[in-house]
């Protein structure tokens, strides 16, 4: 059965995320009320990151259940991550983890266990800051992550398949992604293939959508496309996802119009996890 | 009344001894007497951290049975619990997953002298009850596809977490002399439902494994190896009770116990 081998130390997974750090970026996005996509973007990969060094943190540290990498595309394609992590495609979640560019103190609300909220400040790991200049390969991008599973496959054949995720506005300035995208998702290792998902970052205003398992619902061309370009969720994410409450179907894809796709962090299998842990 | 038990654990494989966590009371071989005894296995979520020590919190509370009260048995270990990490320094990731609390999976079992038996349970750890090889009762999963890694379990925090009430089950029964219980962590338990399902006798293969000099472990190894048994840390209380009746002379030794069924 596809999709279910053990994410392990010994038998770690990939998480690449692609990032669109282009001048569209400066424009403001659509649920936010004129914050810019890009701080969105910014907030995006950060949480995303956060989430997962969170899900592999254990008491003695972090556990290299995957290698992740972030890859920007704007005036070139290449790694995005800063400091001691520079130039680097892929590294061990564990040195994602413990090398954030800085660690900000935010103040967060919580439950205080008598049915109200509290302030509680909470350390917020930086790795990305907000940047929005140059053109949108994302073409070059879907070619230049193709390159980096080939070589990261080859060396763990039998893997749970990478997980791509692709955060954009959507607009590509060196032509249609879907080949690009189709190559990427063709990679596979013994478990099934490299899964692509798409997190569309939109100046359009409009109601979040989130899993869609049809055109019909998407609001424009961009969208279209991203959903074309994104993976089916597999079974067992479909499974997951309807235990958390999420609409989906055995044709849902993994693409998300102006919402987060955190959900995601919480779908890849390490173990035992709590279904009331939220 | 008067109850032997042992107690076999296995580490999920390529996992280190001291990253067992798992839980179980008592450890080891024992043979106890008493009007009312308690037993416990544990199983810590591999998704939260320090869930270790909030299982062995979890099964030693249970089974010391200072209280009736499950209200107070969850407040004292889950004091206990925030007391162990309050003081720690920790690296934001570490924080951030301690304030998110451990979870753990949870079976325990009062044997009675009266005849009765109590069991409750949170989770996917598993209780069998067996008369003479048969299976009498398997709480509270009665069917190998109910298992998922989505259990819903007890929280060390209260905060944010379901009410214990919707967590906890509970069932009864009753005993009868040299009978046996089986309780143990969700990759066992599924193996043995699974086992029965397709026809099997598992507490006979259990009997054959023991009776290996190799032991529990390597009969575990062998079983995953075989992808009959999911590759997780393994825990099994093997318990026979007998009536207060039964002098120790009349009773039979655990290497005698090892070798009937």
């Amino acid at each position: 059965m596809p999709y279910s081998a053990e994410v392990s130390r010994s038998n770690p997974s990939c998480i690449l995320f692609l990032i669109d750090q282009s001048g569209s970026m400066e424009d403001p996005f659509g649920g936010s009320g004129g914050r810019r996509k890009a701080d969105s973007l910014a907030d995006a990969i950060n949480r995303l990151l956060q989430n997962l060094a969170i899900k592999c943190a254990k008491s003695e540290g972090v556990r290299d259940y995957f290698h992740v990498g972030v890859v920007g595309y704007a005036a070139g394609v290449g790694p995005a991550l800063s400091g001691s992590l520079a130039g680097r495609d892929l590294a061990p979640i564990s040195e994602i983890a413990n090398q954030p560019a800085r660690v900000e103190e935010r103040l967060k609300k919580v439950e205080d266990g008598a049915g109200g909220l509290v302030e509680q400040s909470v350390k917020f790991p930086v790795w990305l800051d907000p940047v929005a200049k140059g053109g949108t390969p994302m073409v070059q991008a879907l070619g230049y992550a193709t390159q980096v599973l080939q070589g990261w496959i080859a060396n763990h054949p039998d893997s749970f398949p990478p997980v791509v995720i692709n955060i954009t506005d959507g607009e590509s300035t060196d032509g249609d992604p879907e080949t690009a995208a189709s190559g990427l998702r063709d990679l596979s290792t013994s478990d099934g293939g490299v899964l692509l998902f798409n997190l569309h970052l939109s100046s359009r205003e409009g109601q979040p959508i989130e899993f869609p398992s049809e055109v019909g619902t998407l609001p424009d061309a961009f969208a279209t496309t991203l959903y074309q370009m994104s993976s089916p969720l597999p079974d067992y994410m479909v499974q997951m996802a309807q235990g958390e409450g999420y609409a989906v179907s055995d044709e849902s894809r993994g693409f998300v119009f102006n919402a987060d796709l955190v959900s995601v962090i919480r779908f890849l299998d390490i173990g035992t996890r709590p279904a009331n842990l939220r | 009344m008067i109850v032997w038990s042992r107690t076999f654990r296995a580490v999920k494989g390529g996992y280190r001894q001291d990253e067992y966590e798992d839980a179980a009371r008592p450890h080891g071989d024992a043979c106890r007497a008493g009007k009312r005894l308690r037993y416990a296995v544990a199983d810590g979520a591999t998704e939260t951290s320090f869930s270790g020590s909030w299982a062995d919190l979890l099964a030693k509370g249970f089974a010391q049975g200072r209280t009736r009260s499950i209200t107070r048995w969850l407040e004292v270990a889950r004091q206990s619990w925030q007391a162990q990490v309050a003081g720690l320094v920790l690296p934001w990731y570490a924080q951030a997953k301690a304030e998110e609390g451990a979870f753990a999976a949870f079976i325990g079992l009062e044997l009675q002298e009266s005849g009765d038996w109590h069991a409750m349970a949170a989770g996917d750890c598993c209780l069998f009850h067996y008369r003479h090889g048969e299976l009498q009762a398997s709480f509270p999963i009665a069917m190998s596809s109910e298992f998922n890694s989505r259990p819903t379990l007890i929280g060390s925090r209260a905060q944010g977490n379901l009410r214990d009430d919707a967590i906890l089950h509970w069932s009864s029964g009753s005993w009868r002399p040299g009978d046996r219980f089986l309780l143990s962590s969700d990759a066992f338990a599924h193996w043995v439902l699974c086992s029965h399902e397709r026809g099997e006798m598992p507490l006979d293969m259990l009997q054959e494994a023991l009776f290996e000099t190799a032991g529990f472990e390597h009969w575990v190894e062998r079983l995953r190896a075989q992808g009959l048994q999911r590759n997780d840390d393994v825990t099994l209380l093997d318990l026979r009770v007998w009536p207060a009746g039964a002098t120790p002379g009349g009773l039979p030794t655990l290497r005698e116990l090892a070798h009937s069924i």
